[in-house]
Order: C-alpha cells, then structure tokens, then sequence
C-alpha cells in the first residue's frame, strides 16, 4: 500500500492519534507563540499609526486575523462534518466538533475587537450592519452546532446532527466575505488579496498582519488536536489502552510523589 | 479621540478568550482520566465483594 494512504489508515485509529497529536502539539503551540510574539511586536512597536485612523489601527493586527480564522475554522468544521456524514469516520467527527468552540471563540474575538475599533474609527461600538451581522449569525451557528453535539446523550450522533447544521450554516461563509461589495456597508473592502501588487496596505503592516494570521493558524492547529485528544479519551474510555494509560499516569503521578 | 484604552482592552480580549480556550482541553483532560480512574476503582471493588 501506499505510504501515504497507509499513514491516513493509522491516523484512522485512535491510540494511534491520540500518541501523534501529543507529538505534534508542543511544535503547533511553540510555532504559533514565537510567530504570534513577533507578529505583535511588529503591530505595536515597529508598524507606524495609520494616517487616518491613528493609532486604533493597531487594534486590526488581531481583529483581521481571528475574522479569517473565523471563517476558516467554520469551512474545516463543515469539511470534517461532511466527511463524517457521508463515510462515517469517527475521527472527522471528533475533529469537526472540536473545531465548533474555537472558532466560536475566533468569531468573539472578532466581534469584541471590531467594537472597541469602532468606537474610535465609527464613534459607535455597533450597527446593523451586513458585514458585522453576518459575523454575528456566524457567532450564533457555532452556538448552535456546540449545542445541538451537547444536547444528544448519544455524542455520535450528536456530532451528525451538528454536522448537518455545520453544513447547512456554510451558506453564510460568501454572505460574510462578499457583504462589502454586495451591500453598501460602513465597514470598509478589503484591503489585503491574494496577490501583494493588489493589496492596497502598506508592507509595513502587511507583515504583522501575515505573522498574527499564521499564528492563529499554528494556534487553532495545537487547540484543535488538544479538544480532539480528550475526545478521543471520553470515546475510547471502555478500551484498555485508555485504561492503561489512566492507571499509566496514577503510576507516574503516584512515582514523582514518592520522590 | 485617544486609542490607548480600546487598543489595551481588545489584546486582553484576545489573550484572555485565548488563554480560556486553552485551558478548556487541560482540564477536560485532567477530568476524563479521572472518571477511567473512578470507573476502574469501582469495577475492582465490585470483583473483590463478588
């Protein structure tokens, strides 16, 4: 068989996963606070204040990151819902769910921050309108997806049906990127694309941008994979190997006691 | 009008939502093996009465 397709197969049992996530986890989490840390630095000390609206601009180096990260967490949530949906693969439906409140918690960020800029930059903390409604339905889809995999006693499917809601609620990731060209909106277009000739911000403040976006990704990578571990461990609690591993870490707990 | 306080507040925002999140799987861990631990002292203790 293939090496690839091999490691995806083993990837598939959970002892397996369990032993690779807490491998990976630490690298995840040291990236994103390394990248995060500078990212920062350059937001606060290097970048200068925008000449428009001053030195509330360094609020964005935050809010532009967890707004990204808010639809994309939503878009790995639904992919993973509909991979467990349509093959049943226990693993993508730990994975979808565990994404729900940390994409939950991107989307509160976004909202608070986006306030607090727009008291100075608006003179309002909040309007109606279609680009901050939109992230506020996005807000109340994760809620509904948390609750509906809570609700259920049984917690597969649980995840089914709050994999179905992850994927009806798709519908409103283009409503939320589109809003600034198919409304007229308060909030502003964008200002960063694919392409860097196109972007229309400075490289100044393009760089901190970029830096706090890929330590979100490292963060929201580490977090998803730690949710998805005790996932794993509440699922598998009748098996031996999370029997083994319960009486594993009394031994070592009871052993560093001792010492 | 002056930036300072709504630039202090949304990075506390941030790290604070962050640090929550964070924390939420280190104790859910902590709590599920504790639950095994419990599971397993209470099938052991019924095989002894048994």
């Amino acid at each position: 068989m293939n090496p690839v397709l091999l490691w995806f197969h083993k990837l598939g049992s959970p002892p397996y996963f369990y032993r690779f996530a807490g491998r990976l986890m630490p690298w995840l989490f040291g990236l994103a606070a390394l990248t995060g840390a500078y990212g920062i630095y350059r937001g606060l000390v290097v970048a200068p204040a925008d000449y428009l609206q001053g030195e509330s601009v360094r609020i964005l180096y935050i809010h532009v990151p967890c707004a990204w990260m808010s639809l994309f967490v939503y878009g790995s949530m639904a992919t993973n819902g509909f991979i467990a949906l349509v093959w049943r693969i226990k693993l993508s439906e730990i994975l979808a769910m565990s994404a729900a409140p940390i994409g939950a918690a991107f989307t509160f960020i976004t909202l608070v921050t986006g306030s607090l800029w727009g008291r100075p930059a608006w003179g309002t903390y909040w309007v109606w309108d279609a680009r901050l409604t939109s992230e506020l339905v996005l807000l109340f889809l994760y809620f509904g997806v948390i609750g509906l995999y809570q609700a259920s006693e049984d917690q597969r499917a649980g995840a089914r049906a709050a994999s179905l809601l992850a994927l009806i609620g798709i519908v409103n990731l283009p409503i939320i990127h589109f809003s600034v060209k198919w409304w007229n909106t308060l909030h502003q277009g964008e200002s960063v694309k694919l392409f860097a000739a196109q972007s229309t911000i400075d490289a100044s403040m393009l760089v901190p941008l970029l830096l706090v976006t890929i330590a979100t990704k490292f963060y929201f990578g580490g977090a998803v994979l730690a949710r998805a571990r005790v996932a794993v461990l509440a699922q598998e609690s009748g098996k031996d190997w999370v029997r083994a591993l319960a009486l594993g870490e009394t031994a070592a707990a009871a052993g560093e006691a001792r010492t | 009008m002056n930036a300072t306080p709504y630039i202090i507040a949304s990075y506390v925002v941030f790290f604070g939502v962050l640090a929550i999140d964070l924390a939420a799987p280190l104790i859910g861990k902590h709590r599920a093996l504790q639950r095994i631990r419990q599971q397993l002292r209470r099938a052991r203790a019924k095989a002894q009465r048994a």
